[in-house]
């Protein structure tokens, strides 16, 4: 077998095992578009290596299995059972062709691929309705306990790993070595990701209550009202249903009691009898959005602002320079209801300053959009997983913490130009982009050996006031399973957590609202907060990490490419000619390079991932996470989107085109 | 009525504990502190892939932390793992004859953890319940 054939059965052996579960994904869920593709791009990428490498058989079948998903997409066919299931067949011939070109098993006659290839073309008269329940996937009951069981046993593994891949480091390349322990990885890894799928469930069982939930709250108001639910199939970790089930009842409640009018007033309004609500889940990332919308009243913002001022949580003369936006936040200001009568449902206290509270505990956030006399639209985000969260891994005092992401409005050094810090009144201020904020030393908090910030990171709290913590140090982003401290360490108020990394050296993980508090900061809003932060401008305008690229060039890149910065070690890299990949996890990433790397030791790696594809960058350094200024946008060049100002030097902005072509290179050459 | 039990030096006392109680005896290698904690919490190890509090049994029963070396107790409670250290490990005996009732002359601090002493091979031991030393030691705390 010549060294381009292997280099097919590999990738092909890789892809397979994904290709299969998004078939399964695919018949669950007939309309996704996401996974057709996923299928589409594999039996493409087949078919063009057949051709190159002459495959005729293999390329056969993929020719035919992808003329069929050709037809589904462009909505020519519809995706039925009957196609899946010839589908998996053919995909399963090529898995058996493929693996029998590597190990010269013996094959079927090749006429037996005849009746696969005529059941995907006859399959098409087998219309099903894309609504049509299809066959359930098979399932079994497993107690909660055995899963968690299971869960800790991958993490020791993992742990076991890390140690054995330390040892191996100090021994001479032993190629066959190597090569058994990075199945090993696979495997680790493989397997780690099925445990944390087993703690998936759809995101319908906390939907199938709200019919019921609907209809009562609004007969108890004498109102009626239809839902529709969208997205039931969203899988979400189960302690995650639990712990969005109260808010997403409260916002539902909120649509039905305060939203919609009565009928005789939606009749006066010309709008239809019976309002309308639609709850819907959408998945991206790894977070989910469930956004509730109703067809109402919207809310009024003038009478909010009167309701503010007649609570005295605002002045008429601050009221009278707040922005709509900023004026729709008032609805999270605590002891304030829009509700002119207190009713049965609503209104009796419980506001949504709890809704979202309880939300951004969970690692969420929620935002509103008004559409006064049209409807309201609530969309709740949360991560998908209670357990793992995101987290950027800290020093201060000579110890290392670990700070929610969620928590973090944006890291910024403090020899930034855009970063004053002075003294002031016994204390100190941050002045990050004309904004003031307090600054508290970490390290000075938490009674640790004070040590002078580097870096402040700018808090939001819940209750939508922000200060700046001064950190002596900041490492990098993980992923992190956390668990509850021991009641002794939640008592001291400041730690949310505690979580192993995977060096195996346990770490807490800081409450960013806990240490305000300890450090005397208020975490409730004030008012005065609520006029100059324009939130929907900051989320759209998004972050950027700014870095030095090997070629020494400075480049800013968005932050939502970026899925994790590690060290990696050298040695790790594979470099031949102009291809590049590096070992992640024991798996090979296609790496994009821009100069060359250091001889040895470690270099600063960027995890890009898009598509659900990886891509790894390594880089000089990486000097700063900011929002992204504006953008001088470049025409014709798909590599990058554009200028952005950093300090008085214009930076190219990259667009994720530039990354992608790295990669095609590499499947182009296979 | 005999009982397994495992023999500790606590605070320069002998004490013997349930061996039922005890998940396993470890030594821990790395304990992060934890800062802002009470004097008895010494910090977080992590055994295996476990994160355990750590707290210095001594001090627990508000005697001076005298565990030098990384010898500890692990055991569960109210959903959470702890390892308590300890001075030293001897043994796990079966007790000799019954339990005894003793609550006269004890010291203060071990009110609570300790209500009763058994006798074995190594001599008389003060019987702990590792649970109550960890929520009692909570009471005191709140």
């Amino acid at each position: 077998m010549d060294e381009l054939t292997g280099e097919f059965v590999t990738e092909t052996r890789e892809t397979l095992q994904n290709v299969s579960d998004a078939l399964v994904g695919w018949e669950t869920n007939p309309n996704d578009a996401q996974r057709l593709d996923e299928i589409f791009r594999f039996v493409h990428t087949v078919k063009g290596s057949c051709g190159f490498l002459d495959l005729p058989r293999i390329g056969a079948l993929a020719h035919a299995a992808e003329t069929a998903l050709a037809e589904v997409r462009r909505g020519d066919r519809v995706a039925s059972p009957a196609l899946i299931g010839a589908m998996l067949g053919i995909i399963d011939r090529i898995a058996m062709l493929t693996e029998a070109l590597e190990s010269g098993a013996e094959v079927p006659d090749p006429a037996t691929d005849e009746p696969l290839i005529m059941r995907i073309d006859s399959s098409e008269e087998v219309v099903a309705e894309p609504t049509a329940p299809v066959a359930k996937a098979r399932s079994v009951r497993v107690a909660v306990d055995l899963l968690e069981a299971a869960m800790t046993q991958v993490s020791d593994l993992v742990l076991a790993r890390n140690e054995l891949a330390r040892r191996l480091r100090n021994i001479e390349g032993d190629a066959a070595l190597n090569g058994a322990f990075d199945r090993v990885c696979i495997a680790i890894g493989d397997v780690r990701e099925s445990i944390a799928r087993t703690r998936m469930q759809p995101i319908e069982r906390l939907f199938a209550v709200l019919p019921r939930l609907v209809r009562d709250t609004a007969s108890s108001v004498g109102k009626t009202a239809t839902l529709t639910i969208d997205g039931s199939d969203v899988e979400i970790d189960r302690e995650m249903i639990e712990a969005i089930r109260d808010p997403l009842t409260h916002i539902v409640r909120n649509a039905i009691d305060h939203g919609l009018e009565s009928v005789e007033e939606r009749t006066r309004l010309g709008k239809p009898a019976i309002g309308r609500l639609s709850v819907y889940a959408q998945q991206s990332g790894n977070q989910v959005s469930i956004t509730v919308s109703d067809d109402g009243r919207g809310i009024d913002t003038a009478r909010l602002i009167e309701k503010a001022i007649a609570a005295n949580i605002l002045t008429p003369a601050k009221a009278a320079n707040l922005t709509p936006e900023a004026a729709l936040q008032l609805i999270f200001a605590p002891g304030l209801s829009t509700a002119s009568a207190v009713t049965d449902i609503s209104g009796r206290g419980v506001g949504m300053d709890v809704v979202r509270a309880n939300v951004e505990r969970l690692g969420g956030a929620i935002s509103i959009d008004n559409r006064p006399g049209a409807g309201l639209a609530i969309t709740l985000r949360a991560p998908l997983t209670l357990s793992i969260m995101n987290a950027l891994l800290i020093e201060a005092g000579h110890q290392t913490f670990a700070l929610p992401r969620a928590a973090i409005n944006e890291i910024v050094s403090v020899k930034s130009q855009s970063v004053r810090v002075e003294a002031l009144a016994g204390g100190q201020v941050a002045v990050v982009r004309g904004q003031m904020l307090p600054v508290v030393s970490l390290a000075k908090v938490l009674g640790l050996a004070d040590d002078t910030p580097t870096h402040l990171a700018i808090l939001d709290l819940a209750g939508g006031n922000r200060f700046a913590l001064g950190l002596s140090h900041v490492r990098d982003n993980e992923e992190l399973v956390v668990r509850p401290t021991a009641p002794q360490l939640a008592a001291i108020g400041v730690f949310a957590g505690q979580t192993l990394p995977d060096n195996g050296v346990p770490v807490l993980v800081l409450d960013a609202a806990g240490i305000a508090e300890r450090a005397g900061i208020d975490r409730d809003k004030r008012v005065d907060a609520v006029e100059p932060v324009d939130m929907a401008a900051i989320r759209s305008a998004g972050s950027m990490l700014v870095f030095e690229g090997l070629d020494g060039v400075r480049r800013a890149i968005r932050a939502m490419q970026v899925d994790h910065i590690d060290d990696v070690q050298v040695a790790n890299f594979a470099v031949r000619g102009k291809a590049a990949f590096v070992t992640l996890d024991g798996k090979l990433v296609p790496v994009i390079l821009d100069g060359e790397l250091p001889e040895s030791g470690q270099v600063a790696l960027l995890r890009l991932s898009h598509d659900g594809r990886t891509i790894g960058y390594p880089v000089a350094a990486v000097d700063d996470l900011m929002p992204v200024p504006a953008i001088t946008p470049l025409e014709d060049d798909d590599e990058v989107e554009g200028f952005v100002l950093v300090e008085g030097q214009a930076l190219p902005l990259l667009a994720w085109p530039r990354v992608e072509r790295a990669s095609e290179k590499r499947r182009a050459r296979a | 009525m005999s009982m397994l039990v495992l023999i500790a030096t606590i605070g320069g006392q002998r004490v013997a504990i349930d061996a039922a109680k005890i998940e396993s005896v470890v030594d821990l290698w790395q304990v992060i502190p934890v800062p802002l904690a009470s004097d008895h919490v010494v910090g977080l190890a992590a055994v295996r892939s476990r994160v355990l509090t750590v707290i210095d049994a001594a001090a627990a029963v508000g005697l001076r932390a005298t565990a030098t070396g990384n010898r500890a107790l692990v055991v569960e409670t109210g959903g959470h793992s702890y390892a308590l250290r300890v001075d030293a490990v001897a043994d796990v005996t079966p007790s000799i004859g019954d339990v005894q009732p003793f609550d006269i002359g004890m010291g203060a601090n071990w009110i609570g953890v300790a209500s009763a002493t058994v006798d074995t091979e190594f001599g008389f031991a003060l019987l702990i319940d590792p649970a109550q030393l960890v929520s009692g030691m909570l009471a005191e705390a709140a």
